[in-house]
């Protein structure tokens, strides 16, 4: 498998990416939230149902998410995400630790 | 907590849901021509599954069956810890119920918390004069009056009896809102000649005749008419279980009376106090022949809960006597515990394998003690139950027994929450005082990693049977 083409996700950040694929505030499915976070990431990042879900089914035992079944652009019924408040905040807080911690690792390697 | 719920809601329809996501997700995938990684499906529903599962609660239920398994295996064990617990458990909450009763029982009348007893002059008893005075003078909402330690001549037909009676102002009823159980407390408009009866007196020398109202009843050599009778669970406002039998309207200009007064929404004790002092000045000017006045010593003080206590100074000696009591029966829980412990400890030992397999296919420490936990604090629930009832026995029966006092004093025992929260306090530490001895033992045991710890020669052997008779 060519698996060292492909960063892997790390640990904690796939929460964070779901919640900003969330953040505008319309409702996604669980494969259009993978698709959002591939297309954005200019098809580096690559989601597997495999983590996907677990981190789903937590985000929303957590509050942070809330899921909906309902009717999907191709008619099929499916489970579509919405952010809540609490999700925007705890965004927020993790948006902020990534960066931090995004930045010092910048400087490490800067140098 | 909320994230509990959610879990407790979802649990149901979480592994449908989730196999519906997922074929969707993969549809999808395969329309878009996108070659989505063909992962294990229950591997995903497993990881998934994982998220929502409780481990915790159910755990704790695998742990309570296993436990009650282990305990039917040995009924000695369980039947001597019932007994033990039940015994300790039983024994003080029957005195809590008792000390409840008497220290922190409210009176059976309408709203007990605005309701004061009033004193001029230092003297607890007054004429009616001072009652009357009180009432008009509008510093209360309104002013009655008893004579609780009273007694009466009852003439049944054969025989003269005496019976403790409390004599009261006419209004009595009306101005304290005394529930009865039948017909209605007597009122102003009624002749002077009527009485409401105390249930004990209606049940055992009445024998709970009943067509007892409009009965007529001879005292004093006169005939009162059967009005109604208390609720059961009666409580006079002296408290501390008094329990006269018949209660009379004042018929004597001269009966000296304990004043009971209710005060006005939103008004204070103090504020009644000062309004009680006016009147005390008045009734001072107006009658200056008088030795004490009444102005002095003037008490406004409630006749319920803990500020009666605090108000009345001989509730500081029963409270000491209680808590004494309360102590010593604390210690028998106690001895109880260290016994259950004991038998515990004992079957632990017995079960040191079971316990070493547990250990060496990984369950935690943590894990092991809160199996043990569970398994006590079964017993303990057990013993809880039988303790409970033990308890309300023997205290109904406590109850009853004739005090060697010149007043006729029985409290009422009922099962409320302060005696049900109690209760529940002491089995919560009989749980973890019982649980927590074998548990620490065990996990010292098993620190040394004993999988094969049996007795060798056949003199241990011996030994060993005679020592766990029930493995």
């Amino acid at each position: 498998m060519a698996k060292s083409e492909k960063p892997s996700l790390l640990q904690g950040t796939l929460d964070l990416l779901v919640l900003h694929a969330l953040r505008r505030g319309v409702p996604l499915h669980g494969y259009a939230i993978a698709q959002t976070i591939h297309l954005l990431s200019d098809e580096v990042l690559k989601v597997e149902e495999g983590s996907l879900y677990p981190a789903l089914y937590r985000l929303e035992l957590d509050g942070f998410i809330e899921g909906e079944f309902g009717v999907s652009e191709n008619n099929r019924r499916a489970k579509f995400y919405a952010i809540t408040k609490r999700g925007r905040k705890a965004l927020d807080e993790q948006q902020e630790t990534w960066e931090r911690l995004s930045a010092g690792v910048q400087r490490v390697l800067g140098r | 907590m909320k994230r509990l719920w959610r879990k407790l809601l979802r649990r149901r329809t979480l592994h449908r849901d989730l196999e519906a996501e997922l074929a969707f997700h993969r549809q999808m995938a395969q329309e878009a021509g996108n070659p989505v990684p063909l992962g294990n499906r229950s591997v995903i529903q497993e990881q998934v599954l994982d998220v929502g599962r409780f481990t915790w609660i159910e755990n704790l239920w695998r742990d309570l069956k296993f436990g009650a398994r282990g305990l039917m295996r040995s009924p000695v064990v369980v039947l001597g810890a019932l007994a033990s617990l039940g015994l300790g458990i039983g024994a003080n909450t029957a005195l809590f119920s008792l000390a409840s009763e008497f220290l922190l029982s409210e009176p059976s009348v309408t709203g007990a918390s605005s309701l004061v007893s009033v004193r001029l002059g230092g003297n607890s008893h007054a004429r009616h004069e001072v009652a009357d005075f009180l009432r008009e003078s509008g510093v209360f909402a309104s002013v009655t009056g008893e004579q609780a330690i009273s007694q009466a001549n009852w003439n049944n037909g054969v025989e003269t009896r005496r019976v403790n009676s409390v004599i009261t102002e006419r209004n009595y009823f009306s101005a304290l809102g005394v529930p009865v159980a039948m017909g209605r407390g007597y009122a102003e408009t009624d002749a002077p000649e009527v009485v409401v009866l105390h249930p004990r007196f209606w049940r055992t020398r009445l024998n709970g005749d009943p067509n007892v109202l409009g009965r007529v009843l001879n005292l004093e050599g006169r005939a009162y008419t059967v009005v109604g009778v208390l609720r059961d669970s009666h409580r006079t406002l002296m408290g501390f279980g008094f329990s006269p039998d018949v209660y009379i309207p004042r018929s004597r200009e001269e009966e000296r009376l304990a004043i009971y007064a209710r005060l006005k929404a939103g008004q204070s004790a103090q504020q009644a106090l000062e309004g009680v002092r006016l009147v005390g000045a008045r009734l001072d000017a107006e009658r200056p022949e008088r030795h004490v006045k009444y102005v002095q010593n003037c008490r406004v003080s409630p006749v319920a809960g803990l500020s009666r206590l605090t108000e009345q100074g001989e509730a500081v000696t029963i409270s000491v006597f209680f808590a004494v009591l309360l102590g010593l029966a604390a210690l028998v829980l106690l001895i109880a515990c260290v016994n259950v412990a004991g038998l515990l400890l004992a079957r632990a030992s017995a079960r040191r394998r079971e316990i070493a397999i547990r250990i060496s296919v990984g369950a935690s420490g943590a894990r092991l003690v809160q199996q043990l936990l569970a398994e006590s604090s079964l017993l303990a629930g057990l013993g809880a139950a039988a303790g409970v009832l033990f308890a309300w026995v023997s205290a109904t029966l406590l109850a009853r027994v004739p005090l060697p006092l010149p007043l006729p004093v029985r409290l009422v025992v009922e099962p409320d929450w302060r005696v049900a929260s109690y209760a529940a306090l002491l089995t919560v530490l009989a749980i973890f005082v019982c649980g927590s001895l074998p548990a620490i033992q065990i996990l010292k045991d098993s620190a040394a990693g004993d999988l094969q710890r049996e007795p060798r020669s056949g003199c241990e052997k011996f030994w060993w049977r005679a020592k766990w008779p029930f493995r």
